[in-house]
């Protein structure tokens, strides 16, 4: 099986090499059956890594100790079901899985492109083989999952104890997939510009659909690694500014930057060269991920595929970068811009603002992460920049980001007239002071929390504003008020799911704000029949049990919990120790709900039956962990495009700056 | 006319309300927060403050090392001692280094850290107003677009207005 598994690794990567060449001169020499075969060469690569990936699952499974990296990151007494996730929990394999899960999503692109832009799919192909190219490279000279060892050992090593959560089927994947995934808008644009047809607008629709959808996937993983991090890291928080948390949030920040700026092209012909470069920034901020990942220069706790090939990344992503600049200076003049800004108060102008306010605020956490090494160089104290300062420093910014998401949709596009200006934020500010009403009645004075709160009030309200009137002026054209609603919601999905998309970051923002404000915490030292208390929570420690594995020593601890008079029942938090690796993986013991958490976890079991615990109590966490299906949800509506009749299709892609005219008549007919 | 503008009012009043209702409803389950012993607090947040010295990159908060459990009793022990918050960060760094605590400090180098931030906010805000300038500037090619007259232009924004929606609920309008 294995053998198989290179044998297919080989062919996959001559494959990719031919599929790169033979795409680039089909592009450039106009031949279709060039750019056939290298679009057929692209989907076989599919099959290919995908026996390969196979291969090493299958040696996981069935122990085969004799390929290395299975020696490395699995052993006999790992529970059976995660030796089939097993394969991405290091380097190498994790790089095989990124190549696989690459290799059918671009293949997915590749299809859908090459029927909606048959000029630029060429060298789209081309970009993406590239990248494919770059990562089969790695796996083959460097970091060969599948290498075999002379000595076959016993058992392996096993796989790091944090990892076996269940988590492990669900984070990686999406975070892998969703930094990698950020080189499909890229070739698309990429593409359009070496086509030379980046200043028309073609290749907009499918940047924003695969800009959008990596956005999704990265979004998702985020959610998942912080979830993942608050259940069992064991000190019950969710994001501590590591240095690999900021490096996915880069990219992450770049990306929604682009798919609001995107908007403005499609619809307004603008911002052309600021798309593409907006494009570039997110995928070289996503290298810089994968390099801050695999190798990079500052300490993490997250250093699951820790490498010595950092550098590779490093020089590839300086390469990416230095191309990508070259080539949009040298097509600079297709990327005119069409429309012209009429007034510095419209919806043009506010996205622009919310674009430099995402890249700022993915600078500053750059800046933070790197700051330890340059204070090093320069100065040579090491100094280390964490939690507070991140929060001190973005936290601000990404309130001011909430407040324009608030307000900015409200705008109209081209110019905002004073008056009109007034009328739309009347009720959104008025939400908004009687939310910081409301919360300092209810006792909530810390002026950070009131002003975030204040602020996620004007953005619903902003949101509800919207929905409002345009079900109402649908109602009052004679639909019924859900028919209305739904139909509003019909008409300009990209628009109204943007909105749920909104909402659902809204309840992130208000999680976050309760959460890190609010949260109470005490560590208690208790011995079994002890009862102590933390807010209105009573807890009272029964016992511990202990269970002794090959690998690993198990103490359950058991905990009778009352809220109130109320009782709640029992809560076991869980710490498990692995003496070969010196790590103890704790998993706490939460009851939740929308209002708070209640969190108890171990931190030391000790002698004579002591242990030390952690109570923490957790406001509206919840809400963060709801707010995922949600913002899928609207993403999904935002990206699901309408079905038209063709005609309709290119009449309104070709002429939307007429139609828009013929609104305009209409409108101004209907009143006459 | 005034039928239009009547059910406008009308309308936003309900949409005020309904909104109101909503926000209230939300916060009204909220509770004052609990009471933090002033201890605990300021324990807590000096722990968030101060890395754990053989962990990579965490607070002595988050580490679940046996050096993190033992540095958190020495933090609990001097504030119960009456040490400032600064007399106890100071005591760290005497032992580990300025590399201890997780904020740069306020002078010398760890000074460049902090003021890059605002300084780029500063920067991002001046050049989104010098983009707007050019691109207002820019004569537009856009034809097409420009067919209505001044008048025309304002009369159209006040139908829109008027009635209560957006020109991207109109036909063909999406994103
Ligand atoms: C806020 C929390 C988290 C964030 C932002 C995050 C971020 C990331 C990123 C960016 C990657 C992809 C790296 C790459 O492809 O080069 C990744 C992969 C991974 N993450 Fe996380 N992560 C988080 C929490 C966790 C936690 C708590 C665990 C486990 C205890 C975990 C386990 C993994 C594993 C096993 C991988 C795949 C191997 C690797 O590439 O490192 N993550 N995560
Ligand atoms: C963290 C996530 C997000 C933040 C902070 C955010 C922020 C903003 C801000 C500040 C605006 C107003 C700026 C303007 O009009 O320029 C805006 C508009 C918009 N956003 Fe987002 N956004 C986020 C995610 C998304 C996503 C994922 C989508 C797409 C599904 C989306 C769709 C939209 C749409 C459609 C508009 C324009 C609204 C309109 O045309 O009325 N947003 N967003």
């Amino acid at each position: 099986m294995v053998e198989i598994g290179q044998i297919s690794l080989v062919a996959a990567f001559i494959l990719v090499v031919y599929v790169t060449i033979v795409g680039f001169a089909g592009g450039v020499l106009n031949g279709r059956d060039l750019v056939a075969s290298a679009r057929w060469g692209f989907y076989s690569v599919v099959p290919l890594l995908l026996i390969a990936t196979s291969a090493l699952i299958y040696a996981f499974v069935n122990n085969d100790f004799s390929v290395a990296y299975v020696a490395e990151n699995s052993n006999l007494a790992m529970p059976r079901i995660y030796a089939w996730v097993a394969f991405y929990s290091g380097n190498a394999g994790s790089l095989l899985y990124i190549a696989v899960a690459f290799s059918i999503m671009a293949s997915i692109c590749l299809k859908v492109i090459t029927k909606k832009l048959p000029y630029t799919a060429p060298y789209a192909l081309g970009v993406m083989s590239m990248v494919l190219l770059f990562f089969l490279a790695v796996i083959l000279f460097l970091a060969n999952p599948l290498e075999k060892l002379t000595v076959t050992p016993a058992d392996g090593q096993g796989i790091n104890p944090l990892l076996i959560h269940f988590g492990m089927f669900i984070h990686p994947p999406f975070q892998m997939l969703g930094l990698i995934s950020v080189a499909l808008p890229y070739s698309v644009a990429v593409g359009a510009l070496l086509a030379g047809r980046g200043g028309r607008d073609e290749w907009v629709d499918q940047g924003r659909m695969w800009g959008m959808v990596s956005w999704l996937i990265l979004t998702v993983g985020l959610l998942l690694g912080s979830w993942w991090a608050y259940t069992i890291l064991g000190w019950g928080g969710y994001w501590a500014w590591d240095p690999v948390e900021n490096s996915a949030l880069m990219p992450w920040l770049a990306m929604t930057a682009f798919v609001h700026s995107i908007m403005v092209q499609k619809r307004r012909g603008m911002f052309r060269m600021w798309n593409m470069v907006l494009v570039i920034i997110s995928f070289t901020m996503a290298q810089l991920g994968m390099f801050i990942n695999r190798g990079g220069p500052v300490p993490s706790v997250h250093s699951f595929a820790e490498s010595t090939m950092g550098w590779i990344f490093l020089a590839v992503m300086g390469l990416t970068l230095f191309v990508s600049l070259v080539i949009f200076v040298i097509r600079y003049d297709t990327l005119k811009s069409r429309g012209r800004l009429e007034s510095m108060i419209s919806r043009e102008s506010a996205f622009l603002a919310q674009n430099i306010l995402f890249l700022l605020i993915a600078f500053v956490t750059l800046w933070g992460t790197v700051f330890p090494i340059f204070s090093e160089a320069v100065d040579e104290t090491t100094m280390t920049v964490g939690q507070p300062f991140f929060n001190k420093v973005n936290g601000p910014l990404m309130l001011l980001l909430i407040l324009l998401m608030g307000v900015a949709p409200l705008l109209p596009w081209r110019r905002a007239t004073g008056k009109s200006l007034a009328r739309m934020l009347r009720i959104p500010v008025v939400s908004g002071l009687s939310v910081a009403a409301i919360v300092l009645i209810a006792g909530i004075s810390q002026p950070w929390a009131v002003a975030s709160f204040a602020i996620c009030g004007v953005a619903v309200s902003g949101v509800l504003q919207e929905w409002g009137r345009g079900t109402f002026s649908r109602h009052r054209r004679g639909e019924g008020w859900p028919r209305a609603f739904l139909n509003l919601l019909n008409a300009n999905r990209p628009r109204y799911g943007g909105y749920i998309v909104h909402l659902a970051i809204i309840m992130l923002g208000v999680g976050i704000t309760a959460s890190s404000f609010y949260s109470v915490q005490r560590d208690v030292v208790m011995q079994p029949g002890d009862t102590e208390t933390l807010g209105k929570y009573t807890f009272k420690y029964i016992g511990v049990n202990e269970e002794s594995f090959s690998d690993r020593l198990e103490e359950t601890a058991e905990f009778k919990v009352w809220s109130g008079d109320k009782y709640i029942g029992y809560m076991y938090p869980y710490r498990a120790f692995y003496p070969e690796f010196r790590i103890a993986a704790t998993r706490g013991a939460i009851n939740s709900s929308p209002m708070e958490d209640f969190y108890l976890v171990p931190s030391e079991f000790g002698e004579d039956d002591q242990a030390v615990f952690r109570a923490l109590i957790n406001p509206m966490i919840w809400w963060m962990w709801a707010s995922g299906p949600i913002l899928v949800f609207g993403t999904l509506v935002a990206l699901v495009p309408r079905r038209r009749s063709k005609n309709v299709q290119l009449r309104l892609t070709s002429l939307t700056a007429r139609v828009g005219d013929q609104n305009q008549s209409s409108v101004l007919g209907a009143e006459d | 006319m005034s039928i239009i503008k009547l059910t406008i009012a009308r309308s936003s009043t309900l949409t005020i309300f309904v909104i109101l209702l909503v926000l209230v409803l939300i916060f009204l389950s909220c509770k004052p927060p609990v009471e933090v012993s002033e201890l605990d607090s300021r324990t807590n947040s000096l722990n968030k403050s101060i890395m754990c010295p053989i962990c990579p990159g965490e607070s002595i908060d988050q580490s679940q090392n046996e050096l993190a459990g033992h540095m958190r009793r020495i933090v609990r022990e001097q504030i119960e001692g009456g040490k400032t918050d600064s007399e106890v960060r100071e005591y760290f760094v005497e032992r580990y280094g300025p590399v201890v605590l997780l904020e740069p400090s306020t002078s010398g180098i760890g000074l460049i850290a902090w003021i890059v931030p605002p300084a780029g906010l500063l920067i991002a805000g001046c050049s989104v107003a010098i983009a707007l300038i050019l691109m207002k500037r820019r004569r537009s090619e856009e034809v097409v677009d420009d067919t209505l007259s001044h008048n025309d232009r304002v009369r159209y924004y006040k139908v829109l207005e008027e009635r209560g929606i957006s020109e991207d609920d109109l036909p063909g309008r999406e994103v």
